[in-house]
């Protein structure tokens, strides 16, 4: 969570208004956290309803893994679901 | 953050948005008509004290079980979209927010006539399957049902009928058109239908 909240000030150091942090979606809509079978991502590029490219924040050995990848790709707004989806790490 | 805590904040920032009401991480346009436009406050995962405010519309005649931001923005401050619940002036930076962000925008949104004119730049800019949905189910609750036709036309050919989710959409656009094919009392009966449904489902009965 610490690794997080640090990943959170640096994104926002950025000082990036075309940035979005923790953004749910479900069937290609934008929801609040915690709506029951939303994906949500670390950071949105672009804006939240069409992005860009998506940035998951991974610590460790922990990796981007194919299934979590379709997951996320099968949740994006319709147009979007082929943007790149990169790992950034802290 | 609770859903209390964001109620407090949300009645704090009532004296800039009159006749609205705050309810848990809500806080809306009363009575509810054709749209639900406000704030919705949401918490964050990476801190507990984190905390982001969407200024929203929802047209209530696409039927939803549950509130969605794809017609909205999140408020920032100084282009940070994260709020952070312990900084001291946090009701000082929220009240500018509103005033700043969100007045502006929920102003352009208190008819439905207006709300359609919002969406069909939305529509220009950004033509995603929900934009066009809600456009033309708005054109439609106006009366505008030619316009509307020929936006379910475009919502119709750009759906994808192998993704269940789209293929629902495209039924229940297959169906408003029906609908408006039979007349404006079949139409409006149609949307007021999914209208009350939507506010049931959200839990805002009472504020319609």
């Amino acid at each position: 969570m610490r690794v997080h909240t640090a990943f959170e000030a640096e994104v926002n150091s950025l000082d990036d208004a075309n940035l979005a942090t923790e953004v749910s979606y479900v069937n290609g809509k934008v929801f609040a956290r915690g709506t029951p079978e939303s994906i949500r991502v670390d950071v949105v590029e672009g804006p939240v309803e069409n992005p860009n490219a998506i940035y998951d924040l991974k610590t460790g050995t922990a990796k981007l893994t194919p299934a979590r990848i379709r997951q996320i790709r099968a949740n994006l707004p319709a147009g979007a679901e082929d943007i790149p989806i990169e790992t950034v790490r802290p | 953050m609770r859903f209390k805590d964001f109620e407090a904040l949300g009645k704090g920032l009532l004296p800039y948005l009159p006749g609205f009401v705050a309810k848990g991480p809500l806080t809306f346009a009363c009575p509810i008509c054709v749209t639900l436009r406000g704030l919705c406050f949401e918490g964050s995962s990476f801190d507990a004290s984190s905390f982001y405010v969407w200024v929203f519309f929802m047209p209530l005649c696409v039927p939803s079980d549950r509130l969605y931001f794809n017609f909205g923005k999140r408020l920032r401050r100084d282009g940070i979209d994260g709020w952070s619940g312990d900084a001291p002036d946090i009701k000082v930076a929220l009240a500018k927010a509103v005033q700043e962000q969100a007045v502006p925008f929920l102003n352009l949104l208190d008819t439905p006539t207006k709300v359609a004119n919002v969406l069909r730049g939305d529509v220009a800019e950004s033509p995603t399957l929900h934009t066009r949905q809600a456009y033309a189910y708005v054109l439609a609750r106006i009366g505008d049902t030619a316009a509307a036709l020929e936006v379910l036309d475009q919502l119709q050919k750009s759906v994808d009928p192998s993704v269940p989710w789209q293929l629902k959409m495209k039924e229940r656009a297959d169906l408003l058109r029906e609908k408006i094919l039979e007349g404006p009392e079949a139409t409006s009966a149609q949307l007021a239908m999914w209208e009350t449904e939507t506010i049931k489902n959200l839990g805002l009965e009472k504020y319609g």
